[in-house]
């Protein structure tokens, strides 16, 4: 059954000082002011002594053995005394120092690709975007003679003369890019999407083979149609590049605080 | 002239063990036992008072020393018997560190009893149930100390048992005066709880007072 002390830990820390003498001349004597007339803080010190006094008159054990050393017990390697916990903290220093290598690799490899990458400022969605409408730009023939109303005679002229339209039209689509030989069987379907959105001028995206990479056509197919602000895409990105960073950092820190702690640890067991 | 008489007993007492220790940094073994003879009964009860168990206690006593011999060209003089307190308190928090990560029934506590505890009879010829009484309410103050958390433990055992003074502690803990104040007080405060749960168990005067 706990009884709570009715004192505060403060008052009961002075009095337990009290009752060892480690008190300031001072202090003692306000204390022993108190003491004497305060019948709470009496009974709380009477029971604190008697407690002590309790602790004080415990019985000493007789050592079960000798605990004198023989020479061959000397002659054990200490690491075969107490195996443990030397190598135990050795090994998790090595552990901090890579997890500082990774971090520092992380962050290293990052600093290198944002100086090496032109569009270093750009998120990646709009590096992608400007990439992709470059490659479109390139792939299409000049918008002066892709106007809407010349789109069906095109496409009527590449049914009934699909060599002649492919050689005129791939030819400056292979000057930016090589498609993979998958997509060099699908050379010959041109890919024309109109889009006659009510208000809005016609966008027209041409390309005589799909993109080399599938991601880059359909992220600049999202870009243009999709309702959905690219601002949400950019944060989204933004939240990763900041988790990155705080991971990378991080690991850093964790890893020279555990490498101190762990050094240290191997250290103080190797001091005792 | 008592008084007298035990400060030069005391005085040669600390002129051997200075010479014994001088010899035993030589690699002298019978010299270092010797000081292994002196103070084995003090480091045993201090862990056995820490950890709870005589095993345990043995294991870490035997450490104590093997460590203290090893270290022996570290130590730089001073209060010896403290140098093997700050040993073996390093060493019982390891085991208390270990015991908490893989705890284990003790063989001892599934043994029969062991008719020597050690508790220094009053009488020659004691009555069983007071012998019985006796032994219940040292393993109440145990289990009260064992309950407490290591530091408080160390602490509390420290002042309390073995008659340290604060200073000592804080030397042997490497805290300051405040942090030995404070966890003394604490680990006081929580066994006197614990041991109001078993009043029955106290002799009539502490049961009043506590």
């Amino acid at each position: 059954m706990k009884q709570p002390s009715p004192l505060p830990p403060e008052t009961l820390e002075q009095l337990s000082a009290y009752l060892d003498g480690q008190l300031s001349q001072q202090e003692q004597h306000e204390v022993a002011q108190r003491l004497a007339v305060d019948a709470v803080w009496q009974a709380e010190f009477a029971s604190l002594q008697a407690m002590s006094e309790l602790l004080h008159e415990l019985p000493r054990r007789r050592v079960p053995r000798d605990f004198t050393l023989t020479p061959t017990m000397v002659s054990i390697p200490r690491f075969l005394v107490f195996p443990a916990t030397v190598p135990y903290s050795l090994s998790s220093a090595v552990a901090a120092v890579l997890l500082v290598a990774l971090g520092l690799r992380f962050i290293l490899d990052g600093a290198t690709q944002a100086a090496l990458s032109p569009a270093s400022s750009l998120t990646y969605s709009e590096a992608v975007l400007q990439s992709d409408e470059s490659v479109a730009r390139l792939s299409t023939p000049p918008a002066s003679a892709l106007t809407a109303p010349l789109v069906a005679d095109a496409l009527a002229d590449v049914a009934s003369e699909p060599e002649g339209m492919l050689a005129q039209v791939a030819a400056p689509a292979e000057m930016v890019t090589r498609p993979p030989e998958a997509d060099m069987a699908r050379v010959g379907e041109p890919t024309l999407m109109v889009q006659p959105e009510a208000g809005a001028s016609p966008v027209l995206t041409a390309s005589p083979f799909p993109s080399p990479n599938p991601r880059h056509m359909s992220r600049a197919t999202t870009t243009i149609t999709d309702d959905q602000p690219q601002a949400a895409l950019a944060a989204t990105e933004q939240v990763a590049r900041w988790a990155g960073w705080w991971l990378a950092w991080g690991s850093v820190v964790v890893g020279i605080f555990s490498g101190i702690v762990s050094v240290g640890t191997a250290w103080m067991r190797l001091q005792q | 002239m008592v008084c007298a008489l035990a400060r030069n007993v005391n005085r040669e007492m600390q002129t051997t063990e200075t010479q014994l220790i001088r010899q035993a940094s030589t690699g002298d073994l019978n010299a270092f036992n010797a000081l292994v003879l002196l103070h084995q009964e003090g480091i045993f009860n201090l862990a056995w008072r820490v950890l709870g168990e005589e095993m345990a206690a043995a294991d870490a006593t035997q450490e104590t020393f093997l460590t203290a011999f090893r270290k022996l060209h570290t130590f730089r003089g001073g209060n010896f018997k403290a140098w093997l307190g700050r040993i073996v308190t390093h060493i019982c928090y390891d085991m208390l560190r270990y015991q908490k990560r893989r705890p284990a029934d003790s063989i001892e506590d599934l043994a029969p009893e062991d008719n020597d505890d050690g508790f220094p009879l009053a009488t020659q010829d004691p009555l069983p149930e007071e012998v019985t009484l006796q032994r219940e309410l040292q393993r109440a103050i145990q289990a009260c100390i064992n309950a407490l958390k290591p530091d408080q433990r160390v602490a509390l055992v420290l002042c309390d048992v073995e008659s340290y003074s604060y200073q000592e502690i804080a030397n042997l803990e490497r805290v300051s005066l405040g942090t030995v104040k404070s966890r003394i007080s604490r680990a006081r405060a929580s066994v006197r709880e614990c041991l109001r749960g078993v009043k029955e168990l106290l002799p009539l005067s502490y049961r009043q007072q506590l």
